[in-house]
């Protein structure tokens, strides 16, 4: 158990280590073209607007990870003596750990993030909303990375273009949100934010999370291990 | 420790690739598993060993289902070839990584013997297995399954892509653990000659059935190639079952192999010759290309 927690747990902080440094970039993205506020403290400005760059940034290394995980490990994992319950629980406790750590450390950082922008309060009052909407996409990611694994990587072509479409626009509608227009933040939600809909979120995200970890146990019951 | 599989049945589709084999392995014996391309060899190792589900039968170690039963697969490895091409996942991994995982999911792992046949066969462990010759994608599998310690060891054509002075190697370190251990190895190849004394037993597959499965050297005892004129052929193999028949005029060759109780007529002038494993299995399955 030891040795295992151990492999993994370099896997997470791998996986972290590389979310910390897609942040890095978007930072100097952000500063090229004028997303800080430079009146103030650099690395004010900086820690700013970090929180909503880390979580989103965060959240498409880890889907694309999870993918690629489940696709080079299940095999590798069978072929090593492993049964296919363990390999997926092993997978499963990791993506969750590392969903976990990924929540943890945004949500640490919009606390602590100066509130220079006005949708950085917006941002640190509906944590849950997108905690809701991380858990959703990560759960969605296992599945798919359990679907590349049965039926190939013509499939995992395809999810990784259907996920850079998520994110490339999701991308392109957050670059109003950095501006700090609240309003095309409100529109992208669609929602009335509120506390109640934070909850809401996170229970819907909590429960995709759940429901696409079953699908992921049940897809590969019967899976074969190909290198 | 014994391994057996009853009834085996696997299909892709339609297609049945194996199709009804029963099969025993036992203790301390070092298996060669030859059988023409598509002849299921692979398809049989996965199955064996629980990483390919069976369509029916049943696979057993002691008893015990091999199935998704962690303490029965602790007990076998499958050193299977790996894919090196770019979408396999598994081509971008540095050697030294596959072996570290190896190391982390192998449960009776030897890391002292992994770092010594690493150093042995200059294996670059910097490298990703996609950049790796196809030689040294065979010596990572070999490592792997040395290394293992798994009491049932198979390996997938370990011998592929390795160059004379390798595949001698290989041997050595096979026939070493073989006998400093009670390990038992599976081993498929299509290099049969230089494997022939190695293996105890041989398991001849073909189109999905076993058509052989016995100690190596009783079955060349066993196997002759009969040769000359056609007539004299005839009579001296008179009710013996024939394989591989040749004809060049009024000359004829062909392969028996005796049954119990069974011999070659004498009092025919015929040429009788003993056989090898890689004649023989030529023998065996062009039978059933001609058919």
């Amino acid at each position: 158990m030891k040795k295992y927690i151990k492999f993994w747990g370099e896997y997470v902080l791998g996986e972290l280590g590389i979310a910390l440094l897609v942040t890095a970039i978007y930072c100097v993205f952000g500063a090229m073209f004028g997303r800080m506020n430079w009146n103030g403290s650099a690395l004010a400005s900086i820690l700013a607007v970090m929180p909503s760059y880390f979580l989103f940034s965060a959240l498409f290394v880890h889907c694309i990870l999870t993918i690629s995980m489940f696709r080079m490990y299940t095999p590798v994992l069978l072929s090593m003596g492993q049964t296919r319950r363990s390999a997926l629980w092993q997978q499963l406790g990791v993506n969750a750990v590392s969903m976990a750590l990924i929540l943890l450390a945004g949500w640490m950082l919009l606390v602590g993030a100066p509130k220079i922008f006005s949708y950085h309060m917006l941002f640190g009052e509906n944590f849950g909303l997108l905690a809701g909407i991380e858990l959703l996409l990560g759960g969605f990611s296992i599945f798919m990375g359990t679907l590349v694994v049965r039926f190939g990587n013509k499939l995992g072509i395809l999810v990784g273009m259907l996920l850079g479409a998520i994110f490339g626009g999701t991308s392109v509608a957050a670059i109003d949100l950095v501006k700090g227009d609240i309003n095309a933040m409100q529109t992208w939600v669609s929602v009335d934010v509120s506390m109640n809909v934070n909850v809401i979120f996170a229970v819907i995200g909590v429960a995709a999370y759940l429901v696409f970890g079953i699908l992921a146990v049940r897809m590969t019951r019967k899976i074969e291990a190909k290198l | 420790m014994e391994l057996t599989g009853k009834e085996i049945r696997k299909s892709y589709g339609k297609k049945e690739v194996l199709c009804g084999i029963d099969l025993t392995l036992e203790e301390h014996k070092i298996y060669g598993l030859i059988g023409r391309n598509g002849a299921g060899k692979t398809t049989l190792l996965s199955v064996l060993t629980a990483q390919s589900p069976l369509t029916s039968g049943s696979v057993t170690l002691d008893g015990q289902t091999v199935w998704e039963n962690k303490k029965a697969l602790s007990h076998l490895c499958f050193a299977r070839e790996i894919s090196q091409m770019a979408g396999s996942g598994i081509a971008a991994v540095k050697a030294k990584d596959y072996l570290k995982i190896a190391k982390t999911f192998c449960p009776h792992w030897n890391q002292e013997m992994a770092d010594r046949l690493t150093g042995q066969f200059h294996l670059d462990v910097k490298k990703r297995i996609g950049k790796l010759s196809k030689g040294m994608v065979s010596m990572l599998t070999i490592i792997v399954g040395l290394a293992s310690k798994a009491d049932i060891t198979f390996l997938d054509e370990p011998t592929s892509g390795l160059d004379v002075i390798a595949r001698e190697k290989f041997y050595q370190l096979l026939m070493e653990e073989y006998t400093e251990t009670n390990r038992t190895f599976v081993i498929s190849t299509h290099i049969i000659e230089e494997a022939e004394d190695i293996f105890e037993d041989v398991i001849i597959l073909d189109e999905g059935k076993i058509l052989r499965n016995e100690n190596t050297q009783e079955l060349l005892e066993r196997s002759f190639h009969v040769s000359g004129l056609a007539e004299e052929v005839d009579a001296a193999c008179e009710g013996l079952t024939v394989y591989h028949e040749e004809t060049i005029g009024r000359s004829k060759g062909v392969t028996v192999v005796l049954e119990d109780g069974q011999q070659i007529m004498p009092g025919h002038e015929v040429k009788v010759q003993k056989l090898n494993l890689q004649k023989l299995f030529v023998a065996l399955c062009e039978k059933d290309d001609e058919a």
